[in-house]
């Protein structure tokens, strides 16, 4: 509009912006900003492994029971102002159980037969802290957010941090962000006796993204990364080994990783149900050749009185890494083993139910998921499953408190 | 491309979505939508509805503990907060209640202790609130959004447009206009100014590409006593008329902008609000009551056509 | 399991050229309902992630993540 002055006035420009901010006059993505007030976060879960059915295991194995894990996770979130907060979080887990070991064929001399999994020998029991303090500044059309962490277990350290900065098109319809990860991580494995194992080694990771946030409609939001992460250093597995023509030798993988990612999510809103439609998909490749394909649907109600609800079915599946098998005939000439299930060819199913109230300042949350493994659904055709697939169930439990 | 009109009625006005667009069914999905977030925001805000906002808020007024509030609403009070203090408090949502007083269907003139049995309510200082719960801290205290909802909801809908693809058409929402963008050939469009002394007659044309025009004028709730005009045009201090402009017209980049600029200006009366819409810096036109129009906004009046 | 997979496949590709052929963007007021946000309840979500990590043969994909840690 045309201006009699070169400045704008003290009274438009205040008019202006109390205009802009309303909804609905400039369009947004979902607009970064600081929280209203400090947040604390509290949850427990009970993460539950499925034993592993007498069939798939060796007779002689230990305890066929896998993983109990108890995790607690704390979360504190305090705005400094509105361009300005702070997080800090705190996580505890405790795990016992065995792990699958090795994978033998049932008929050892000829090496033929279904496989069947020798579990670890004694119980294993563990806790791990991990750590975390990260910033977000929330700029004009900038939002910064950087973040260090650190984990500690018996047996592995991990120090890592991360730099995520985000950019709002003038638009408001468009935003993009990129973002850099480090970690490094050290292995100290405990030792036992009778077993070869490594002592202190070490990996790093690097990590590289970058995304595009775009809104279609007034329903509608959809966004899309693209990432690169890259592992050197010991990435194998050091409590696994592999049965490779009647010996038992250590899993043994490349000592570097490349992965790719493409990731969309999708949310749609829906007025006749009143509830939000999530969906994520996502497509992995590395060069181990392992690709996976990941699709959640997801379906998120909130009631006027408070209450949340939300359902979600997950499907997984990926393709095996090349020098993976479930037990080996024959030496390889590269001298990489591995019958790690996770780099077997298979596919998952979840199911997830997530039920929360708020009242005041607080909000109470429960939640479940139910996690099954099967050869039958990788996209792959699979013609000898992994037996040490893995099946588990969790509990959550969560309240937050806003001061 | 292709202009299509889409008449409607909301806010109890006459109303008018035009688009440019290559097809009907495009258009008319675009317009449909563009008319429920209208139709939306008159259900949220209206005060004549029991499940509304409004309703809601001043069924509350008198609880200390105040009513939770949703963030367009909050949004809505920030803005009302500021033209509140712009305009040294005579845009004021709380005064709406001076209309228990203030019949203009009856033709009577109320009695001076009835306006200053209302005026205690009145004041938006008076008011407790934070973006998530608003208090009204006196039982009888109303607010009202219809000052500023309509000119907010043709800028809803205009924008609405514009992000559904809609390169040119315009908003009409009973005079409040929103354009989305001039005709394809780059024309402006050509608004009608009313004429307050015979408002289905234009006053005068004004050509708009881009932004919002909005009018106030005596005309709109009146009534004559003894060849007296009372208008609606309420100072929340007093609690009487202003005697004041017969209409005023604004434009500015956002129609609310331009509705708050006008109201005020009218509040301000015609030396005063006139001085104000120059400090603005925004284009406006003017009429007095012996019918003198005046401004610094482009116009081509009616009887030069 | 592959019909399966060509579905998805399918199906994403119909939702994106859906949005891509449609209107353009928003309104504030539903884009901002918390039920839309990318991750709705950000512990479970680190939770969940941090799980999948552990247990499956790929990883990431949603931006900046933490460290590693020795969950086998």
């Amino acid at each position: 509009m045309s201006k009699k002055n070169n400045g704008i006035s003290p009274a438009l420009a205040a008019l202006t912006t109390a205009a802009m901010a309303l909804p609905g006059i400039s369009p947004t993505v979902q607009a970064a900003v600081a929280a209203n007030e400090p947040k604390l976060s509290l949850q427990y879960t009970r993460y539950d492994e499925d034993s592993i059915p007498s069939d798939d295991a060796d007779s002689n194995t230990g305890d066929r029971d896998r993983y109990e894990i108890d995790v607690l996770q704390v979360q504190f979130l305090y705005p400094f102002s509105d361009k300005w907060q702070v997080t800090g979080g705190f996580v505890y887990d405790d795990m016992s159980g065995s792990s699958p070991w090795y994978v033998r064929p049932t008929d050892t001399v000829n090496a033929t037969g279904d496989p069947l999994v020798v579990m670890s020998g004694a119980t294993i029991d563990d806790t791990r802290y991990d750590y975390s303090v990260g910033a977000q500044y929330f700029g004009e059309k900038y939002t910064i957010s950087p973040s260090i962490g650190y984990s500690t277990e018996k047996d592995y350290t991990a120090v890592s941090g991360s730099l995520e900065v985000e950019y709002e098109f003038p638009n408001k319809a468009t935003s993009i962000s990129g973002g850099i990860a480090v970690s490094f991580d050290e292995i100290d494995p405990t030792q036992e006796a009778g077993v070869v194992r490594v002592n202190n080694e070490d990996k790093e990771n690097y990590s590289l993204f970058g995304t595009i946030n775009q809104v279609i409609n007034k329903y509608t939001i959809i966004q899309s990364t693209l990432g690169v992460s890259i592992y050197d250093g010991f990435l194998s597995d050091p409590y696994k080994q592999a049965w490779v023509a009647g010996a038992v030798l250590p899993d043994s993988r490349p000592d570097d990783r490349t992965q790719y990612t493409w990731a969309t999510r999708l949310r749609r809103y829906s007025e006749l149900f009143g509830a939000a439609l999530h969906i994520d998909y996502r497509f992995y490749y590395d060069d181990w050749d392992v690709r996976s394909h990941t699709l959640d649907l997801g379906l998120h109600k909130v009631t006027d009185s408070g209450w949340a609800f939300d359902t979600s079915i997950r499907y997984y599946t990926q393709t095996q890494a090349d020098f993976y098998e479930p037990f080996y005939a024959q030496v390889r000439a590269d001298g990489e083993y591995s019958s790690d299930y996770r780099l077997s060819p298979y596919g998952s199913i979840s199911f997830r139910l997530g039920l929360s109230e708020t009242i005041g300042d607080w909000t109470v949350r429960l939640g479940a998921e139910r996690y099954i493994s099967d050869k039958s659904y990788s996209v792959q055709s699979v013609d000898v499953e992994n037996p040490a697939l893995l099946d588990f169930t969790q509990f959550t439990f969560g309240m937050d408190y806003s001061f | 491309m292709e202009l299509f009109t889409f008449p409607f009625k909301a806010m109890g006005s006459p109303c008018e979505l035009r688009l440019y667009a290559n097809d009907k069914k495009t258009a008319s999905q675009i317009a449909n939508d563009a008319i429920a977030e209208v139709n939306r925001l008159e259900i949220k805000y209206s005060r004549y509805r029991n499940d509304s906002v409004t309703t809601k808020i001043n069924n509350s007024a008198g609880n200390k503990n105040g009513i939770k509030i949703d963030t367009e609403t909050a949004l809505l009070l920030n803005y009302a907060q500021v033209g509140y203090e712009q305009s040294a408090g005579l845009f004021d949502i709380t005064s709406g209640i001076l209309r228990k007083a203030w019949d203009f269907r009856s033709n009577k003139i109320p009695e001076q202790q009835e306006i200053e049995a209302l005026l205690p309510l009145i004041g938006w200082n008076k008011l407790i609130w934070n973006p998530s719960i608003l208090c009204l801290p006196l039982q009888g205290m109303e607010l009202d959004f219809g000052g500023y909802v309509k000119e907010y909801a043709a800028d809803v809908a205009a924008n609405f447009c514009i992000l559904a693809g809609i390169q040119g058409g315009l908003v009409n929402l009973g005079g409040d206009i929103c354009i989305i963008g001039p005709h394809p050939d780059g024309s402006p469009w050509k608004v009608g100014i009313r004429h307050p002394r015979n408002p289905s007659m234009p006053m005068s044309f004004v050509m708009l590409s881009k932004g919002g025009l909005a009018s106030s004028g005596d005309y709109e709730r009146f009534m004559m006593v003894d060849g007296i005009r009372y208008a609606h045009i309420l100072n929340p201090h007093t609690g009487m008329p202003v005697n004041t402009l017969a209409s005023t017209s604004v434009c500015a980049e956002q129609c609310v902008v331009a509705g708050t600029s006008s109201t005020i200006a009218m509040l301000k009366g015609e030396q005063q609000g006139a001085a104000w819409l120059e400090e603005l810096g925004l284009p406006y036109l003017c009429m007095n009551q012996n019918e003198e129009v005046f401004g610094t906004l482009k116009h081509v009046s009616s009887s030069e056509e | 399991m592959r019909t399966v997979f060509h579905i998805c496949i399918v199906f994403l590709i119909c939702i994106l050229s859906a949005s891509c052929s449609s209107v353009s963007p928003w309104e504030r007021g539903i884009l901002a309902k918390p039920e839309m946000a990318w991750e709705p309840d950000p512990l479970m979500g680190q939770l969940q992630e941090h799980v999948y990590f552990s247990k499956e043969g790929s990883s990431g994909g949603y931006g900046a993540g933490g460290g590693g840690c020795g969950c086998n």
